[in-house]
């Protein structure tokens, strides 16, 4: 968690290899992504990090279903064979009726479980959520974390989360906080079973 | 102002955007003023050349039957359409004599009051004094001095000269009676009484060195026609007629009403550059320029068009904080005006280079010929299409401005998507349509109007292809779905080779169906050009080689001195030689005519037949050529007024038509007759000739034949020879040379579909910024990127090339026909496969390179910025 400009965005972009650190080194599972080429930053991406963004960022010209299999087809995986979890998470998100919906057509929070499941498709074992529920109503942004919880739980992804949402933090085994680019020291919160005021009177003692 | 600032952020933060759209306006102006200018320049350049030693005459003709008194032969010229202006001439000579006994036999031109005065022959100027008066009937003989004549004689305006008939001549003056030279005292007996006595003549001006005052070397007079009986008494020989020619008619179509009461002089007669052939070759240059044109300014609507895609968002903010959509309508105005300003400006500047380098390199509109000197510039055409164009792209941001005003802020504000582009874009490709294709071209041929407009063949080209044109666009513009599909159909192979690529750009090019229609007619439209281009080509090829067929075994003398009979029948004894065409004799009567003693000729062709030969030689019968009977519509069977000059017209009746004797190059249109006939209606003999084609026997080397005869004929200094397949070498030469300008505008073109592509593909690049952000951000790599948009580009290409396949071969058969019945040359459409192939290649590989640099842009999105904002 961070306030505006603290670097929440920057942080998952440089962990994802969209950008590259000005100094110092970025390890994901064990990989050094700094020394990595883009192209080989691009297939990391692609087999070990799903993304879920606060404006969703599906393509407006894709149905939902399109919109999910778009990793699989990256990937140049088959699309027979990767039926079947495209048939498991539409079940799961609750997008079976929606499947041939462009994306103007859906809610947001139906536009956020979409790209929950494209995050889902490869089997990537991280998930990058930016503030996921930044732009969507309360109901919808509980929905949202319910099926984040769900991936957490029962998926068993590893998810990192970013967001100003105290109640979303709540949803965390750990919180850091995050202020100019840095990690606020001792500010560490340990789950499960957070509870929202706990959270928010660690934000007011660091002044966030 | 808000629109100047919005219109110029607009420009400066998309570079390439901008570069591009001004490009390809600036090349489009360019080359239509180029084409225009080559064209000015090379019709001026030949004027220049034709006319230094005579008027300006868009027609020279006598009647065909000499005994037609000159009041009745004006008046028939007067009342045939299409005749602007007639005026009477002769040209004789005339001794003269000085007030200081000086005598002298200058040349002599009478010229009636409208051949004086018209400005439309611009027949002499006056250096010293004055013109000779405007009237009919002078009262007192005036006459003009060539200045020469004054120099050598001392003589000034206002002196006195005596002219009278050339006495000296009277003895010697002959004329044709039925294959005799007979006295013309003789024929008709003339005596000294009868002649006029010398007649006092007032100098009234010096003639500057032009036109007529440069002929016979400036000595030369000019007195009015009405003056002549005074000085020749009634015999004074048959006038000619200049004719000017109205803009309404062609020249064959004014020559077709002249013919037969008229014979017309080949040579001196002959319209710059309004010959069927040399006509259909610049109307060809012409519609090449609104193509260019219609290209360039694709270019700038597309950019214009795509900008709103792109600015909705800037728009629906501008217009929440208070902007007007008036204002916000202004700042694409003030866009366009900036874009097409500055594109047409270079567009001025590049299209006169380009037509200053073509010239200097010998492109004319006329064929390649040496470097052309002369650099015509018509300013009031070239501001006329640079405004074209600058109007038509004014025209081009009504589109987006009429579509910013439906744009509602609140809806594109709050919406998390901004809507398909394929609605924004709902009615894009019918206002295209509307004016380039219809728009464009009626402005562009009111500027550069298609020469002999009121020919009906030409109507019928121009509106058969119009029609063509609009039908082909309107299916590629106007019927989305259908294109759509014909884009799916052929986008599948892609699919299974890259399923990812295949399945991105198959949508891509469903959602951007105007974008890629407006690609792919672009591309559909130079591969038809190219197609058209390179077919007209090989069917003119194609005629000289089968014209090479029938000269191959021949080779080709002539001579300034004549070569006599007996040496001619020298020749005829070289081994290998079966036959001769003696063609020494020749006529403008009113078409040219070649006397052949068909015994020479050897048994060929029409000669094989025993019976045929006989009536070529006794029946008053003519052999046509293949282009003349065409171009006069003369069939088998049919009657030929022939001009006698000792009586009424002789009679021919056409016997045949055949290319296989009397052609002498270059000119194809001509007829032969016997021998006999030249003898007895010309007084031409056989004794001795000029031009002469030796028939040489099957697998001979003509070129052996042809250096015997050299050999034989050392003797003769001014000796030429050339054999058959020498000239059809050098006339397939010549078209391919005279068709490397249609080369350079399609390269030009060529060009110019590349921009429009690349311009098309960059900016559905910029409008996908985000799509493709999102992408590369769950995992697409650049070389994945790249095939989407190269599998679009080449899909287009694909689509583009068969179109242009299609509209091609249309535009070629049409184009053939109509150029077979205007030349009268009987062309047999010809189809290349090889042109075919390159101009589909050609389609794909222009649409595929088009795409590197949007691709290159594209790969250089940022994916963190694009996934970071809405």
């Amino acid at each position: 968690m961070g306030p505006s400009g603290s670097g929440k965005t920057t942080l998952l972009q440089l962990l994802s290899g969209l950008d590259t650190p000005s100094a110092g080194r970025v390890e994901v599972a064990g990989q050094s992504i700094s020394e990595l080429g883009e192209r080989e930053r691009t297939i990391l991406r692609r087999e070990k990090i799903g993304f879920v963004f606060q404006f969703f960022n599906l393509l407006p010209t894709l149905s939902v279903e399109e919109n999910v299999e778009l990793p699989l087809r990256i990937a140049g995986r088959s699309l027979k064979d990767g039926r079947t979890e495209v048939e498991r998470l539409l079940h799961q998100f609750n997008l079976v009726d929606r499947r041939d919906h462009l994306p103007s057509q859906l809610s947001g929070g139906e536009m956020q479980r979409t790209s929950l499941c494209r995050a889902l498709i490869s089997g990537a074992p991280l998930l990058l959520c930016d503030e996921p529920t930044g732009n969507l109503s309360t109901k919808a942004g509980e929905e949202v974390m319910r099926a984040l919880r769900h991936c957490r739980e029962k998926e068993k992804r590893t998810i990192l989360l970013v967001t100003h949402n105290v109640r979303d933090a709540s949803f965390a085994d750990r919180v850091l906080l995050l202020k100019d680019g840095q990690l606020v020291p001792d500010a560490e919160l340990i789950g499960p079973g957070l509870s929202a005021a706990s959270i928010h009177e660690t934000l007011e003692r660091h002044g966030i | 102002m808000l629109a100047l600032p919005l219109a110029w952020s607009a420009l400066k933060t998309r570079p390439a955007r901008t570069f591009f759209s001004i490009f390809g306006i600036a090349l489009g102006v360019a080359t239509a003023i180029a084409i225009l200018t080559l064209d000015d320049s090379t019709v001026a350049n030949k004027v220049e050349r034709k006319t230094e030693t005579f008027a300006k005459v868009d027609l020279e003709v006598r009647p065909a039957d000499p005994a037609m008194p000159a009041p009745e032969a004006f008046s028939k010229i007067k009342n045939t359409p299409g005749v602007e202006n007639v005026g009477t001439f002769l040209f004789t000579s005339v001794q003269m004599r000085t007030a200081a006994g000086e005598r002298g036999f200058p040349g002599l031109v009478a010229l009636d009051v409208v051949a004086r005065t018209s400005p439309a022959f611009d027949a002499y100027r006056i250096a010293k004094g004055e013109d000779l008066p405007d009237v009919e009937n002078p009262t007192a003989p005036a006459c003009l001095l060539g200045a020469e004549l004054a120099e050598q004689m001392k003589l000034v305006e206002n002196d006195k000269i005596m002219l009278t008939a050339p006495r000296v001549a009277v003895g010697n003056e002959k004329m044709c009676v039925d294959g005799e030279w007979v006295e013309a005292s003789k024929a008709a007996p003339r005596r000294e009484q009868d002649m006029p006595p010398p007649l006092e003549f007032k100098i009234d001006g010096i003639l500057d060195r032009y036109h007529l005052g440069k002929q016979s070397g400036g000595s030369i007079i000019i007195i009015p026609f009405s003056t002549l009986p005074q000085v020749f008494g009634e015999r004074y020989g048959s006038p000619m007629f200049w004719i000017s020619k109205s803009p309404k008619v062609t020249s064959e179509e004014l020559k077709t009403a002249l013919t037969p009461t008229f014979a017309y002089n080949v040579d001196r007669t002959a319209l710059i550059g309004e010959s069927a052939d040399e006509r259909a070759f610049r109307n060809g240059v012409r519609v090449s320029g609104v193509l260019a044109l219609l290209l360039g300014l694709f270019v700038i609507f597309h950019t214009l068009s795509m900008s709103l895609i792109e600015r909705v968002r800037e728009i629906a903010i501008l217009n929440s904080i208070g902007a007007t959509r008036g204002q916000i309508g202004m700042a694409f105005f003030v866009e366009a005006i900036m874009i097409a300003t500055v594109g047409a400006g270079l567009g001025i500047g590049l299209g006169l280079g380009l037509a200053r380098v073509f010239l200097l390199a010998g492109f004319t509109t006329l064929g390649r010929v040496g470097s052309v000197q002369a650099f015509s510039v018509h300013w009031p055409p070239i501001i006329a299409i640079a405004s074209t164009g600058l109007a038509i792209a004014m025209a081009g941001s009504i589109f987006p401005l009429w579509k910013a005003r439906s744009i509602f802020p609140a809806r594109v504000l709050a919406q998390r998507d901004l809507g398909r582009p394929a609605d924004l874009f709902r009615g894009m490709n019918f206002f295209i349509f509307t004016i380039l294709a219809v728009v464009l071209p009626i402005l562009y041929f009111f500027t550069v109007p298609i020469l002999g407009e009121q020919s009906r063949e030409t109507a019928r080209v121009m509106v058969l292809g119009g029609m063509l044109f609009l039908f082909f666009l309107a299916f590629l513009l106007l019927a989305p779905k259908a294109l759509a599909w014909v884009c799916s159909k052929i986008s599948k192979p892609f699919e299974r080779l890259m399923p990812l690529e295949g399945f991105l750009s198959a949508r891509a090019m469903v959602e951007g169906i105007p974008r890629v229609a407006t690609s792919a007619a672009v591309l559909a439209l130079v591969g038809a050009a190219l197609i058209t281009i390179k077919g007209i080509t090989a069917t003119l090829r194609a005629d000289v080689a089968s014209l090479g067929e029938t000269i191959t075994t021949k080779v080709f003398v002539g001579t300034e001195d004549p070569i006599p009979r007996s040496r001619v029948e020298e020749i005829s004894k070289i081994p290998g030689v079966v036959g001769f065409e003696q063609l020494g004799a020749e006529i403008n009567s009113p078409f040219l005519i070649y006397g052949l003693n068909s015994h020479d000729a050897g048994q060929i062709g029409l000669f094989k037949d025993p019976a045929r030969l006989k009536k070529f030689e006794e029946a008053e019968s003519l052999i046509l050529s293949t282009p003349l009977a065409r171009s006069l519509k003369i069939e088998i069977g049919q009657v030929v007024p022939v001009a006698v000059p000792s009586g009424p017209p002789a009679r021919m009746r056409v016997m045949g038509i055949s290319d296989d004797f009397g052609f002498f190059p270059p000119r194809r249109e001509y007829a032969i007759v016997s021998s006999r006939w030249m003898k007895q209606f010309y007084c031409f003999s056989q004794d001795q000739t000029t031009k002469l084609a030796v028939r040489v026997a099957d697998g001979v080397d003509p070129i052996a034949v042809a250096t015997q005869i050299q050999a034989s004929l050392a003797d003769f200094p001014k000796l030429t020879l050339k054999t058959g397949i020498s000239y059809r070498d050098y006339e397939l030469e010549d078209i391919d040379r005279d068709f490397r300008l249609f080369d350079l505008i399609l390269l030009l073109v060529a060009t110019l579909a590349g921009v429009g592509v690349l311009n098309a593909l960059l900016l559905a690049a910029y409008e996908r910024r985000k799509e493709i952000g999102v992408m590369k951000a769950i995992g697409m790599t650049r070389r994945q990127l790249a095939g989407t948009v190269l599998v679009e580009a080449a899909t287009t290409g694909l689509v583009g090339g068969a179109f242009g396949l299609l509209l091609g071969l249309a535009f070629l058969f049409l184009v053939t026909d109509a150029l077979s019945r205007l030349t009268g040359l009987p062309l047999r459409t010809i189809i290349e496969p090889l042109w075919l192939g390159t101009a589909f290649a050609g389609a794909v590989a222009l649409a595929v390179v088009a795409a590197g640099f949007p691709i290159l842009r594209a790969n250089r999105f940022n994916a963190a910025e694009a996934v970071r904002y809405e």
